[in-house]
């Protein structure tokens, strides 16, 4: 068996090209059973996501789909024209096709690293391939592995550890300020898209206390109503910020800043200097810099938190090392026991050969004035048992000779052995025909 | 140290060794976060706690009574309650900074503690009445919690630092937030107000009721630097939470005003007897040994 790998992913191709190979569940199910009635020996697991479409296959060495056929029946699958997709294209081989697929399940091909999506559409995938039937022996020890890898990569280091979202990065900050944001009270001004989806984010995050404050009444109620939290007129925006541990702005300022420092020198005091977070999102600014200069006061502009959000990035890329290590020491295992199985039936044959020589032995032994001998099966039980061992002793050397020098030689090796004990077997044979025409 | 019993001294060798280990652990805590670090940290830190409860053990048989006359048994029994509050609190609060901090003020202790070891005392029979036990305890238990408010308050003042300076990556699940440690400096500040308040109230009455007993006027009560320094540390903890529950200061200003208080109070316990000199000191002469004898 060989395993290869087509695909296409944001790295090769723009949406523009990937939109136009992309399967959904249905068509995925439609793809798999297609391929595997054209090419009933091979096995598939189709993998589409927004970011990539990657068809991996373990196809019998001597048959079909190569690549290239492959890849033409994945474009017809998806009514693409082979020529306008194949310059995107990649095609990976064996140990390369392996190191994708754990790359991937482990986010490390992934846009945002350590993001964890990707496994969880990985196992859909395979979960896919696996109801239609397109797995086999290979494919299942392969995603079994991937999954294994990115189990481990994901808790051993810590490219997941920190968020790389604006809106994750937001909620850490809220929570270096507040041990539990839900009972925050949280002011988010403006009713646009941006203030729309900031509520939406507060509301997942299980928060009771949520206002919204818009120039235009009617739109602040229209979303009050509409998001089930409450809304307070503009002219109100000030005693709101008395009352708020949390205040987003995402609304721009007509002329200049909306709040300076004195107005916050003003409020303050009112709020008896409890903590307050301002996350200002909106372009231009509605608060003044110099805000976060005072005391329990902590401004954040978007571009502070996309500071946080590159060295959280850098934080992440800092232990692409150690997964890289974890990821080579998984391929080389996988390849170790690829190419080990590729002996296991020569290694049956031997067995059967080993079998067959003790028992024409045996046979033997007990012809004649032996045949009613009362130590028949403690006889027969101790011969099993000592070719067993030896036949052990053999399996092992051609083990270890396949994963220390190549699986080639262990199949020469192995085949050697093979060759000799047939060998004896017809020794036997001959023995045996001379002694009965004699 | 070496004027210790040899039984004493060899107790007090293992709790300087393990406070040193501690100090060391906790560097390389703060160095690289590892689960078995902050474990072994908690286990040498109760050890060093057992061995201290154990010289108390010893001091007591010797003076035949509460072991709490001088100096060094004070700083053992501080060192006893702030290992407990260590150990309690590194339960929860799960930052390489804090069992580090801890850590590196338990060696200070130790040491200070080395500095003035010495052979077991009864107290001056004036002394030996009730109050003086409770007077004693209150004022220990004062100081721990005066010191791990002063913990926190560090890390209030190092996450606020970080905030404002917009560098908070290192912070992200590494501190605890703003106003959970807040809670806990202000805890600590009541509790310590209260004990020293009870702590206080037993020195006046001892004072009062033994003032002629124990040879010291009212004047020399009132400009002794050990309880000049306790009273103003009494008085600034009094403003501060009169400053916090009146015109709600707080943040800064608060883990501020609690250093000072804390550094007023070590600097009574500690300071003012290794540097001033002061007649709140009502040890009797040191218990020998027959061979010493």
């Amino acid at each position: 068996m060989r395993i290869l790998l087509v695909g296409i992913n944001h790295k090769t191709a723009g949406v523009a090209i990937r939109e136009r190979l992309a399967f959904d569940a249905q068509s995925s199910i439609e793809a798999l059973h297609t391929l595997k009635s054209e090419f009933p020996s091979a096995e598939f697991v189709l993998l589409s996501t927004c970011n990539r479409v990657e068809c991996y296959a373990a196809v019998p060495v001597d048959a079909d789909p190569e690549p290239d056929t492959l890849v033409e029946r994945l474009a017809q699958l998806r009514n693409v024209e082979c020529e306008a997709i194949r310059p995107f294209l990649y095609v990976k081989l064996r140990e390369d096709a392996v190191r994708h697929l754990f790359t991937v399940a482990s986010s490390l091909d992934s846009m945002v690293i350590g993001e964890s999506q990707i496994l969880a559409q990985v196992k859909d995938g395979y979960k896919r391939a696996c109801e239609c039937g397109t797995t086999g022996k290979i494919l299942n020890h392969l995603f079994h592995v991937a999954f294994h890898v990115s189990k481990e990569i994901f808790s051993v280091t810590s490219i997941a550890n920190r968020r790389v979202s604006v809106a994750g990065v937001a909620v850490d900050l809220a929570g270096q300020l507040f041990s539990d944001i839900r009972n925050v009270p949280i002011t988010v001004i403006g009713a646009g898209q941006m203030g729309e989806l900031l509520i939406e984010h507060f509301r997942h995050l299980k928060c009771t206390d949520l206002t919204v404050v818009n120039r235009s009444r009617q739109r602040a109620c229209q979303l009050a109503e509409q998001q089930a939290i409450r809304s307070v007129p503009w002219e109100q925006l000030e005693n709101q910020m008395i009352e708020s541990g949390i205040v987003v702005g995402a609304a721009t300022a007509q002329e200049g800043y909306l709040f300076s420092k004195d107005d916050f020198r003003r409020i303050m005091p009112k709020r008896r200097n409890k903590l307050l977070l301002i996350l200002d999102l909106a372009v231009p600014r509605s608060f003044d810099p110099a805000i976060h200069d005072l005391d329990n006061l902590y401004l954040y502009g978007i571009d502070d938190l996309g500071k946080v959000i590159e060295d959280n990035v850098r934080f992440r890329e800092g232990d692409l090392e150690q997964a890289v290590e974890i990821l080579c020491r998984h391929v080389g295992e996988f390849m170790n026991w690829f190419e080990v199985r590729s002996v296991g039936p020569l290694l049956g044959e031997i067995q059967e050969a080993f079998d067959r020589i003790r028992n024409a032995e045996l046979q033997k032994f007990f012809s004649g004035p032996r045949r009613d001998a009362s130590c028949r099966d403690q006889m027969e039980a101790s011969v099993r048992g000592v070719v067993n061992k030896l036949l052990h002793c053999v399996v092992k050397n051609i083990v270890t000779l396949a994963r220390e020098q190549s699986p080639s030689e262990a199949e020469r090796f192995a085949r050697g052995i093979l060759d000799r004990a047939h060998g004896v077997l017809n020794d036997q044979r001959d023995n045996d025909s001379r002694c009965e025409g004699s | 140290m070496v004027q210790l019993p040899v039984p004493e001294r060899i107790l007090f060798l293992g709790i300087l060794v393990a406070a040193f280990a501690a100090a060391v652990l906790g560097y390389l805590l703060r160095v690289r976060e590892d689960v078995r670090i902050r474990r072994s940290l908690r286990i040498v830190v109760a050890w060093m706690s057992g061995l201290a409860g154990i010289l108390l053990v010893f001091r007591a048989a010797a003076i035949r009574g509460f072991p709490l006359t001088g100096i060094f048994e004070s700083m053992i029994f501080l060192l006893i309650l702030l290992g407990i509050t260590f150990i309690w609190s590194s339960l929860f609060l799960h930052h390489a900074w804090f069992a580090s901090g801890m850590a590196w003020g338990l060696l200070v202790l130790v040491v200070l503690a080395a500095t003035v070891a010495g052979p077991a005392s009864t107290l001056q029979k004036e002394a030996q009445t009730p109050w003086i036990a409770i007077h004693a305890l209150s004022m220990i238990i004062a100081g721990v919690l005066i010191v791990f408010s002063a913990v926190i308050a560090v890390l209030w003042l190092y996450s606020s630092r970080r905030l404002k300076d917009k560098r908070i990556s290192a912070l992200f699940g590494k501190m605890p937030s703003l106003d959970k440690l807040e809670a806990l400096n202000l805890l600590g500040l009541q509790f310590s107000f209260v004990a020293l308040s009870i702590g206080l109230f037993t020195g006046i009455v001892l004072a009062i009721v033994k003032s002629s007993s124990l040879n010291m006027t009212i004047h020399d009560w009132i400009t002794d630097s050990k309880i000049v320094m306790t009273l103003l540390a009494w008085l600034i903890m009094l403003l501060t939470l009169l400053l916090k529950y009146g015109l709600g200061v707080r943040g800064k200003a608060l883990a501020r005003m609690t250093l000072i208080v804390c550094f007023f109070l070590v600097f009574a316990f500690i300071g003012s007897t290794l540097l001033c000199k002061s007649g709140h000191d009502f040890q009797g002469p040191p218990i020998l040994t027959p061979e010493e004898a």
